[in-house]
């Protein structure tokens, strides 16, 4: 539940962030009946988003075996790469973003483009949704409760649209560089865990032989199969007898991509973000580093 | 407005860790299920209809992974045994009387059906 509830809560936020530069800037030329084309382009992109869910629980509910397994390995594997690559996209490029979306809207404007205007949102908020879908997807097999899976997702995006809101109409500064970086951080030992996860499927897909020896054995005091091992096991990718090599894997990943993260640079220093409502509106997603 | 914020968010993360650590509903009877170099044993497990089954697995060979799920609908959480450990996983016998399989396996290698008799 907590997966599901940081992943959306955070990508939420991106969305919601997305949207409100787009709807600000509308407002601020005065341009607000063209809202219906941004709302468009966010149905569509959420269409999307839920149709790539759905095809990959479909997917994996016809396959079986060891297939299954090869399946949901590559799954994690391909999540954690799109997910590590998007943090440092949206860190490197979140200052021009702002920029680039109202130059985009000017064009769509200027030329009646419609059309281009429910893009520009499906695009941009396609790009967050299928991530987050993806993630979910990765992070939902070793999952011990469905129901408390989706209660978390679904309580992650409502804070995200509360934060939302908040930024459209409300007057307050939220301090989302903060909120931001300490999610990735979050979603980066998430990720390390779905490695490891990722790892334990594909050995078990017999794609792999050898994970090595297990240099100990926590099981006596948290097991794998009580509810607190599963948790653990999900969010931080716990194995109370680890092999060497999902070791190596998960330690590797949290040191070599934390640290270049944190080393990453920005396009410019961050300040926070204002509510749309107010003189200074987002200007960028900087602060998303 | 700061505050409510992260205070909202904070509450939904303490709500769903609370749960997430809820009560896991293992326990009960202890049965002894063993791993072996070609087989896994027993390959019948006695019980009475509604029971708590505590299933205490040792992988006593050298492959690895050994697990051991439920087979046919037969309810049962996934377990993987490393070489020469033990895990235990709890058991819900159905309340209806009859037989339900657990597959007890190394991927692409060993494959034994525990039948699991519940009696009337």
């Amino acid at each position: 539940m907590l997966f599901s509830l940081f992943v959306t809560a955070r990508e939420g936020l991106e969305i919601a962030l997305i949207i409100t530069i787009l709807l600000g800037y509308l407002r601020s030329i005065d341009q607000k009946a063209h809202f219906r084309e941004i709302w468009y382009g966010v149905a569509a992109a959420a269409a999307l988003s839920l149709a790539v869910g759905v095809g990959l629980e479909i997917a994996s509910s016809e396959l079986d075996g060891r297939v299954l397994e090869a399946f949901e390995g590559f799954t994690m594997l391909f999540a954690v790469v799109v997910l590590t690559w998007m943090l440092f996209w949206m860190k490197r490029n979140s200052a021009g973003i702002s920029k680039e979306f109202k130059h985009r809207i000017d064009v769509a404007l200027s030329r009646g483009s419609m059309a281009a205007l429910a893009l520009l949102a499906f695009s941009s908020v396609g790009r967050e949704g299928i991530e987050t879908t993806l993630f979910l997807f990765a992070g939902s097999t070793n999952q011990s409760s469905n129901a408390l899976f989706v209660t978390g997702g679904i309580l992650g995006f409502v804070i995200a649209v509360a934060a939302g809101v908040v930024l459209y109409y409300g007057s307050a500064k939220l301090p989302l560089k903060q909120f931001f970086l300490g999610s990735a951080i979050v979603l980066m030992v998430l990720a390390a865990g779905l490695l490891t996860n990722a790892l334990t499927e594909l050995h078990e897909a017999t794609l792999i032989r050898e994970l090595g020896s297990r240099p100990w054995d926590t099981e006596s005091f948290i097991s794998m199969t009580s509810t607190l091992g599963k948790f653990l096991h999900t969010v931080l990718g716990y194995d109370s007898a680890p092999a060497i090599s999902q070791i190596v894997l998960y330690w590797t990943y949290l040191v070599v991509v934390l640290g270049a993260y944190l080393l990453w640079p920005t396009a410019r220093s961050a300040r926070p973000v204002e509510s749309a409502a107010a003189p200074a509106k987002p200007e960028s997603l900087a602060e998303v580093g | 407005m700061i505050a409510k914020f992260f205070a909202l968010a904070g509450a939904a993360a303490l709500i769903a860790l609370s749960v997430d650590c809820g009560s896991s509903g293992e326990g009960g009877r202890e049965v002894r299920i063993t791993q072996g170099q070609d087989e896994c044993t027993p390959k019948t497990i006695e019980a009475t209809p509604g029971e708590k089954l505590n299933l205490v697995v040792t992988n006593d060979s050298d492959k690895e992974p050994y697990e051991l799920e439920g087979e046919g609908g037969t309810k049962l959480e996934e377990i993987i045994v490393p070489e020469g450990k033990t895990r235990e996983v709890g058991f819900d016998v159905p309340e209806e009387a009859g037989s339900y399989e657990l597959k007890c396996y190394v991927p692409g290698d060993i494959e034994t059906i525990i039948e699991v008799e519940v009696a009337s």
